[in-house]
């Protein structure tokens, strides 16, 4: 009886209709969308974009740069690595097309574009001395890719539970949910006379509701799964990403990690697909010396815990002067 | 925030092509087949699995000469139905007109009550659906090519808190470089859409008759707006193809 009485007065009052495209409606609103946002511009593939960045700490001190994890996704997870402020300049960011940053072209989409990005920011806020550089999972690979760009910028690398960085783990890591017989591919599909997906705000509503089942298999328990938090997975970043970027040119060129020479700090989790195991037989071999900690008791998701706060902290202190 | 008018809504529907002002085919019945009452069954992956039951009612009323059906019919999605959230209730008419010797145009229109409920918000969409098939018909089977449009006309929202997170900590996080404090938005706006979804269908269709049964089988591909061009994008339930049958026995 409710619901009927909610169709027939938004009938009658229909008269004040919200658009999908209301910045804000839907999803959570992009920096270009909401001046409140920290954020600062860049120009990266021949467009300036709006970045959504937060910096924490003395900008005096050495700069740490992170990258988020997931194709078009954002920082949130990473937030406790604000802890480090005491002793880097830590600065965080969603990437162009992820997160809370200014959506994008697929033209703007490309390993060049990433690594260029990356020195833009770099540029910003160490523009003479070396950053130490952090990747998580999908951002492992763009650090990575950076650093065998410019290994004379990064004066440590960490991996936090990276994406596949080669042809061979990408082929082994095992493939995951997203079958016809899944619920929430399911629900997906029966949306389509929902929402449309026009464009971008409507595709990344998409992303919120497939999220939790399509990762579950990252958390220690499956069938128990956490909440990942998130602002925005830029659906349409990460479909482009993945083709344009977690390719086999990208993997070609990751094969000079092999040169890199400074510190590496490589970081697994207990359960999931990426775990500590799959980062010492796939990661570690990339390099010619690489240290792995492993975290106990968490995964993939759940993983930016004081543990890795304290790993981390012991890294610096032993590999950097 | 930009609103949508009544006017604009009124407009929108009033652009509804006057020829296709008769719901999907589905709603007719096939001339072939000169019964009062069927009931049906319609499998179809539109491309999510779905499982239909409808009544089809004959002759209400003549146009142009031709018998004019018209029904009911309740659907959901296969594999959600133990949930009980999503369902899709439609009512409609339809006619066919003779076009010459063996063709003839069968048209319809439908309107439609669906729900949803994916963790992010609960969804009701209120939308219209109008259709027409050119046919080669001979005396127990058919042959045609059906354009269908689908269209939500109001989509209602009202968000989960599971969305609703999705909106904390973007400020305030001590970040220093963080702006003077501006208009915030604190969450997703709950409440009424207007023109959130719609895709056109096109592909080919047979049917035959067996008294007291009709069978129609039908297939092909919809596009409905694409954000830079995502076509094929499985990862947002984005497959552009449809198969059905539908089977109807008179009673």
């Amino acid at each position: 009886m409710t619901r009927w009485l909610m169709i027939l007065a938004g009938l009658v009052v229909g008269c004040s209709l919200a658009s999908p495209d209301d910045p804000g409606a839907l999803v959570p609103p992009t920096a270009d969308e909401d001046p409140a946002l920290p954020q600062l511009s860049v120009d990266v593939a021949g467009y300036r974009r709006a970045l959504h960045l937060e910096t924490y700490g003395d900008p005096s001190r050495p700069a740490l740069l992170a990258f988020h994890g997931g194709g078009g996704n954002d920082y949130r997870a990473m937030l406790p690595l604000r802890a480090l402020a005491d002793e880097y300049f830590v600065v965080l960011w969603d990437a162009r097309g992820s997160g809370l940053s200014e959506r994008i072209t697929r033209g703007e989409i490309s390993q060049q574009s990433y690594v260029e990005e990356v020195a833009r920011v770099k540029a910003l806020f160490s523009p003479e001395a070396p950053i130490v550089l952090a990747g998580y999972s999908w951002g492992g690979l763009h650090a990575s890719l950076f650093t065998v760009h410019h290994p004379e910028a990064v004066a440590a690398l960490v991996l936090i539970e990276p994406a596949p960085l080669s042809r061979e783990a990408n082929d082994a890591m095992e493939s995951h949910n997203g079958g016809l017989g899944e619920s929430f591919v399911n629900e997906l599909l029966w949306q389509v006379d929902f929402l449309s997906p026009s464009d971008h705000v409507e595709l990344d509503r998409k992303a919120y509701a497939a999220a939790p089942d399509a990762i579950r298999d990252y958390w220690c328990d499956p069938e128990h799964p956490g909440e990942y938090p998130m602002w925005r997975h830029g659906i349409f970043t990460d479909i482009t990403a993945t083709e344009r970027v977690r390719n086999d040119a990208s993997f070609d060129a990751l094969s000079a990690l092999a040169n890199y020479r400074s510190p590496v700090l490589v970081v697994g989790s207990s359960c999931g697909p990426l775990n500590a195991d799959f980062q010492r037989k796939h990661t570690l071999p990339l390099f010619a010396s690489a240290e792995l900690a492993e975290l106990d008791g968490v995964s993939h998701l759940d993983l930016f815990t004081p543990e890795l706060v304290s790993a981390m902290r012991d890294f610096f202190e032993r590999a950097l002067p | 925030m930009t609103r949508i008018s009544c006017a604009l809504l009124v407009l929108t529907w009033a652009a509804v092509p006057a020829e296709a002002l008769a719901t999907t085919e589905a709603f007719g019945l096939p001339e072939q087949f000169p019964a009062q009452n069927l009931a049906s069954l319609r499998v179809a992956i539109e491309p999510v699995p779905l499982v239909e039951l409808g009544y089809v009612r004959a002759g209400l009323l003549r146009v142009a000469g031709e018998a004019l059906g018209g029904g009911v019919a309740l659907g959901a999605p296969l594999l959600l139905i133990p949930d009980f959230r999503d369902f899709r209730l439609s009512a409609g008419i339809g006619v066919s007109f003779a076009l010459g010797r063996d063709f003839r145009l069968a048209s319809g229109a439908s309107t439609f009550w669906a729900t949803a409920d994916d963790g992010t918000a609960r969804s009701d969409a209120l939308g219209l659906e109008l259709g027409v098939s050119a046919r080669y018909s001979r005396p127990r089977w058919y042959i045609g090519l059906p354009l269908r449009l689908r269209s939500t006309a109001l989509l209602h929202l009202a968000h989960s808190e599971y969305m609703r997170r999705a909106y904390d900590d973007r400020y305030d996080n001590g970040a220093t470089n963080a702006p003077e404090v501006g208009e915030r938005i604190e969450g997703p706006e709950d409440g009424w859409y207007a023109l959130t979804a719609w895709r056109v269908l096109t592909g080919i269709e047979a049917g035959v008759t067996a008294a007291p049964f009709a069978f129609h089988f039908g297939a092909g591909t919809f596009w409905a707006p694409q954000a830079q061009g995502l076509f094929f994008s499985p990862e947002t339930g984005q497959i552009p193809l449809y198969l059905e049958t539908d089977i109807r026995v008179a009673f």
